[in-house]
């Protein structure tokens, strides 16, 4: 997950570092232009997955992958606007937002990342005997992924 | 069954792929339909496109069946058993008709949950970027003056990535032997192809050649 991201974030430094005279520096700007792609496709699958994943029962996890979805597509119409016209050949906004998001949605990822495996270790120091005493089995269910049961996929 | 599942998927996602291929060429051809009816020709491309997206959503919710038990025909009872077992074990221990049905409780329960909105702007940071690439991406291609460069720019090489990645990866991904062998050759297959089109548009002609063979293997003309 954090791999891509950096990618992404490589990719456009580099291209802002050009600062618009693609002419003279074809290579590095191609070569920045395909790291990004590399960096950005596969962000999407293993975001999504990562949601379905995370989500306890299926109720809540359909309710979590359509929300992801729906709020995730927002971010197509902030970046059919980002490039403005009178901005060219440089497009600071539009490549320094992508930098910026890119960048933001690294430390996301890890953030979450670290959640759960926080999250999980925490539960591996229970015992499971003790917590199906503690609730019932319809408290666990209630409970979704904060339930002690429930093991985080990284 | 699990084993088909990664299969299953890649192709679900190639199509996608291909629709986008698809996609100039159809709308090019409905294009020519300017005028017609009084419509322009953008019109009818809104038009028939949705027409085709929405016949096709309302049979969705008559052709898509809720559970194995309604599978019938392409199901041995076997499989249609596996498969409720499979449900009954993610659930959590019971079956999907017992429980009541989604509740103001569960819809709360997600949206009150912090990590759900981290996700969801992860996803809407790499939708804004992807969106702005697509839209930056014929500038950049056209900024560029030599004109056996222009000519590959437009079958851009991200879609190679993607392509490749889930026609050649996820069938490989069933066989567990082949798994590492596919991994590998992507990644060294990406990179390559990559500086052969920066070589490319340079203007190096032999370059060109090996990444329109590397694209196109058949013989073209």
């Amino acid at each position: 997950m954090a791999i891509p991201l950096l990618l992404i974030v490589i990719g456009y430094s580099i291209i802002l570092g050009l600062k618009g005279d693609l002419q003279a520096h074809i290579g590095p700007g191609f070569f920045a232009i395909i790291l990004t792609c590399i960096g950005i496709y596969p962000t999407h699958p293993g975001t999504t997955s990562w949601t379905m994943n995370n989500l306890a029962p299926s109720n809540r996890r359909a309710i979590g992958s359509a929300f992801n979805i729906c709020v995730g597509n927002i971010g197509g119409i902030i970046g059919s606007y980002m490039y403005l016209d009178d901005e060219a050949p440089n497009y600071p906004t539009g490549f320094g937002l992508s930098l910026a998001f890119g960048g933001t949605a690294l430390i996301a990822a890890l953030v979450l990342e670290l959640s759960f495996m926080w999250g999980n270790k925490r539960r591996e120091a229970m015992d499971e005997t003790e917590v199906r005493e503690k609730y019932t089995d319809e408290q666990l269910l209630e409970m979704g992924d904060k339930s002690p049961l429930f093991k985080y996929t990284l | 069954m699990p084993r088909d599942l990664a299969t299953r998927i890649a192709v679900f996602y190639c199509f996608s792929a291909l629709s986008g291929a698809f996609s100039g060429l159809l709308a090019a051809g409905i294009a020519k339909m300017d005028g017609v009816g009084g419509y322009e020709g953008w019109r009818w491309i809104f038009l028939l496109e949705g027409l085709v997206t929405v016949v096709l959503g309302v049979l969705c919710f008559f052709l898509l069946i809720d559970s194995p038990q309604l599978s019938g025909k392409w199901l041995t009872q076997d499989e249609i058993r596996y498969l409720e077992l499979q449900h009954f074990i993610k659930d959590g221990g019971e079956f999907k008709d017992e429980r009541k049905k989604t509740s103001w409780k569960d819809i709360s329960a997600v949206l009150s949950n912090w990590k759900m909105y981290l996700l969801a702007y992860i996803l809407l940071c790499q939708s804004a970027c992807s969106y702005g690439l697509s839209a930056i991406y014929p500038t950049i291609a056209f900024s560029l003056t030599n004109p056996n460069a222009q000519r590959y720019q437009i079958y851009p090489p991200y879609l190679d990535e993607r392509h490749g990645l889930q026609g050649h990866q996820c069938p490989a991904h069933d066989r567990p032997a082949v798994r590492g062998r596919s991994h590998l050759r992507h990644l060294l297959f990406g990179p390559v192809r990559s500086l052969l089109l920066a070589h490319a548009v340079r203007g190096d002609s032999a370059a060109a050649d090996c990444n329109r063979i590397l694209h196109h293997p058949r013989p073209q003309g």
